[in-house]
């Protein structure tokens, strides 16, 4: 591991960088800036700009990322070249591309307006109307906004027509807009069937076309307006990817840069000490950011004295065994591996590592140990033996009183996580005495190190084949997933998998 | 570091039979390619060791299986210590390369020597878990004349003044996994400045230099005992 500056009773202490590397421009960047103000700050934006603690790169996109928390070292490319930066944090905060929503049918018209433009529009005494389209299914991006500018232009004696598939109004106050809205007389169509909507150019105004389908009589509406806001959808930048790469950052399903994961709500990511904030993370998280800036202040407050402390070192490589195969460092969730080409071995950044064990699982010249877990040793004779994930299935199983015959049966072993299991351990308990194995898992979009309950579903698989080309019965391993939360749930499914066991104790088989 | 020698395991079912008789055996792993190619390492060997008892425990028979792994199979010096506490093997099953396998054998003449795994190719790694052949070995290294791309080992045919007549869309014509090789070094010429080079005509190719077996001697740093 990188060396440490001394070790005191309370683990070990390390000299780390207080710098924060902020990179984004808008108002999410801004609150971050403005709550991180006890550090000093790198700014990497187009709108970037100085301060008192504040280091501004307004013409610099970052290139390169290197390190861990703690010791980041960052390569900017700009106009005046290429630099290097170090840092002891990094906050992502760019912002989204809007566009139309795709969804929407319109012609070309300089009357059609984006629903972000609405408020910078003054409110006249004129007939305007509102679209909003299938977008608002994936989040609220234009309700808001677009209900607000529709109270405003009533208010100014507006006849204000709203078109919409959906409002959801979930989002505190918003049912109250929506009901004020109402009662100004904005008129609300929704639209059954959005096909039969027709917008289209006619002299200096735009004709609004509607037949509903759903209402006895077929009835049509045809309205003349002035202008028409359409709703807007917002997407990851072209740059997001981009970012993700480089910082090695998971994205979720649509490209935003925090993987659907309820362990990192709410602005962590995957990597210890890289941070997201506001729209990055999702349209529907622009409206918290000077909570979420405040989140992220208070988890590099304690950079501020130069030191961290950490208790235990988690995982370590023996350097002597290590084979340089890049396996740790390609497959590390939290890229805390750095390889030492002049010592010719991997090693471990404690100050990242989160203690999976997915290194260790994988390792191929059986390398990396975690101290604190021991491979599974001994005979188990005819037991089932739970490796239990020390996120979800162990607490379950500690949290209520286990059945009394269950405690012959079982071993319930404690596991870092469900990455940890290899095949090996698995087939050497096996082999053993040992019944069945369980692997608890975390459920899905809940790995404390992100990956670790995807990959476990693999290896079982793999397992389950080498049983059956082994010639033995392939339930034998069985993958079970489970919340910490839930212990009466998690000893049912416990019971379901022990049930009729023994049945199948004969012959070893 | 080595280029990597590129293995795959043989499957379970063959290896069983290759130790039927034995009831000692020993595994022996590779410290080198074998290990970064994920075919041969010390947890290699740890999983074939505990599939093969199992599959003998299937079967009502006790199997006693010993590991080792060795920096690299292919020098007589590393292979000193397989001699240690393994008086009473019976069998030694390698999971080096063949070079592995023969080293063993010629070291340990008395013990039959058994291959684990079936030696490929020599490549490289194309995304997590995927090699791919990159050099056939041939004895007369033309990179330098085609971008540092060898038609040799990526032309199915291995033609020296390609495209053939086959190359389609930047394919090759025995299918669209396959890209057209020629095609490659062409745009990579052209994208470096250097497409004069392709106007470069190979006469054939001397395949004598890849006819084996091989050897390489140089001549001032022989180490015979004695001299």
């Amino acid at each position: 591991m990188p060396a440490p500056l001394r070790r005191e009773g309370t683990g070990w202490v390390f000299t780390v960088n207080s710098t924060v590397l902020v990179i984004g421009d808008g108002s999410p960047t801004e609150a971050a800036v403005q709550a991180l103000q006890a550090h000093t700050v790198y700014w990497v934006g187009e709108t970037a700009r100085p301060g008192a603690l504040v280091k501004a790169y307004p013409d610099s996109t970052v290139v390169e990322v290197r390190g861990q928390r703690g010791h980041f070292r960052v390569k900017l490319a700009g106009a005046k070249g290429k630099l290097w930066l170090e840092c002891g944090n990094i906050v992502l905060a760019p912002r989204l591309l809007s566009q139309l929503d795709p969804s929407l049918v319109l012609p070309l018209s300089c009357l059609i307006l984006p629903v972000s433009r609405a408020p910078l529009i003054p409110a006249q005494e004129r007939q305007v109307a509102f679209y909003l389209g299938e977008g608002e299914n994936e989040g609220s991006f234009s309700s808001v906004t677009a209900l607000n500018a529709a109270i405003r232009w009533a208010e100014h004696g507006a006849r204000v027509y709203f078109f919409f598939l959906e409002i959801k109004v979930a989002a505190l106050g918003l049912e109250d807009v929506y009901g004020k809205a109402r009662r100004l007389g904005v008129r609300f169509f929704r639209l059954a069937d959005p096909s039969a909507l027709q917008i289209f150019a006619e002299g200096q105004l735009l004709r609004v076309h509607y037949r509903d389908t759903s209402l006895p009589g077929l009835p049509e509406f045809s309205f003349a307006v002035e202008t028409l806001f359409a709703g807007e959808v917002y997407r990851p930048g072209p740059d997001f990817s981009h970012l993700a790469d480089i910082l090695r950052v998971n994205r979720d399903r649509w490209g935003f840069l925090q993987a659907d994961d309820v362990r990192l709500f709410p602005v962590r990511t995957n990597r210890p000490g890289v941070y997201v904030l506001g729209e990055v993370r999702g349209p529907g998280y622009a409206t918290e950011v000077k909570l979420e800036a405040a989140a992220i202040a208070g988890e590099t407050a304690p950079f501020l004295s130069g030191e961290i402390v950490v208790p235990k070192v988690l995982a370590r490589i023996d350097s002597s065994r290590c084979s340089l195969c890049l396996n740790c460092y390609r497959n590390c969730p939290a890229s805390a591996v750095n390889i030492d080409y002049e010592a010719e071995t991997a090693v471990i950044n404690p100050l990242a590592c989160q203690g999976c064990g997915l290194c260790a699982a994988d390792c191929p010249a059986k390398a990396i140990t975690l101290p604190q877990f021991e491979p599974l040793s001994d005979q188990r004779q005819g037991k089932t033996i739970i490796l239990a994930c020390e996120n979800s299935g162990h607490l379950a199983a500690r949290s209520i009183p286990l059945p009394l015959t269950w405690r012959a049966k079982l071993e319930i072993i404690p596991i870092p996580c469900a990455a940890w299991v290899d095949e090996v351990m698995v087939l050497k308990a096996l082999s053993q005495g040992a019944l069945r194995i369980v692997v608890s898992a975390c459920r899905q979009e809940s790995c404390r190190s992100s990956s670790g309950n995807r990959r476990v579903e693999e290896k079982v698989l793999a397992i389950k084949e080498r049983l059956k080309t082994i010639g033995f019965n392939p339930g034998r391993i069985e993958l079970l997933r489970s919340s910490a939360n839930a212990p009466q749930e998690w000893q049912t499914r416990i019971a379901e998998i022990i049930t009729g066991d023994e049945v199948i104790v004969e012959v070893g088989r | 570091m080595n280029e990597v020698v590129v293995a795959e395991r043989k499957p379970l079912a063959e290896i069983l039979e290759m130790i039927r008789h034995y009831q000692k055996v020993l595994v022996v792993g590779c410290g080198g390619c074998m290990t970064v190619g994920l075919s041969g390492g010390a947890r290699e060997v740890s999983l074939l060791a505990q599939e093969m008892i199992l599959a003998r425990q299937a079967q009502g028979v006790v199997l006693s299986v010993s590991e080792s792994t060795v920096g690299r199979q292919c020098e007589d010096e590393f292979l000193e210590k397989l001699a240690e506490d393994n008086e009473e093997v019976e069998a030694i099953l390698s999971l080096g390369c063949g070079v592995g396998v023969q080293a063993i054998a010629g070291k340990y003449p008395k013990l039959p020597v058994l291959p684990g795994l079936n030696t490929r190719f020599i490549g490289q790694p194309a995304g997590e878990g995927v090699w791919r052949e990159s050099c056939r070995a041939c004895g007369e290294c033309i990179l330098d004349k085609t971008a540092g791309i060898c038609p040799v080992t990526l032309c199915p045919k291995g033609i020296l003044n390609g495209p053939c007549g086959g190359s389609k869309n930047g394919y090759c014509e025995i299918g669209e996994e396959t890209p057209c090789i020629w095609e490659k070094i062409y745009q990579r010429m052209a994208n470096t400045g250097h497409l004069s080079e392709l106007e470069l005509i190979f006469p054939a190719q001397d395949w004598s230099k890849a006819q084996g077996p091989g050897t390489v001697a140089r001549r001032k740093r022989r180490f015979e005992q004695g001299k």
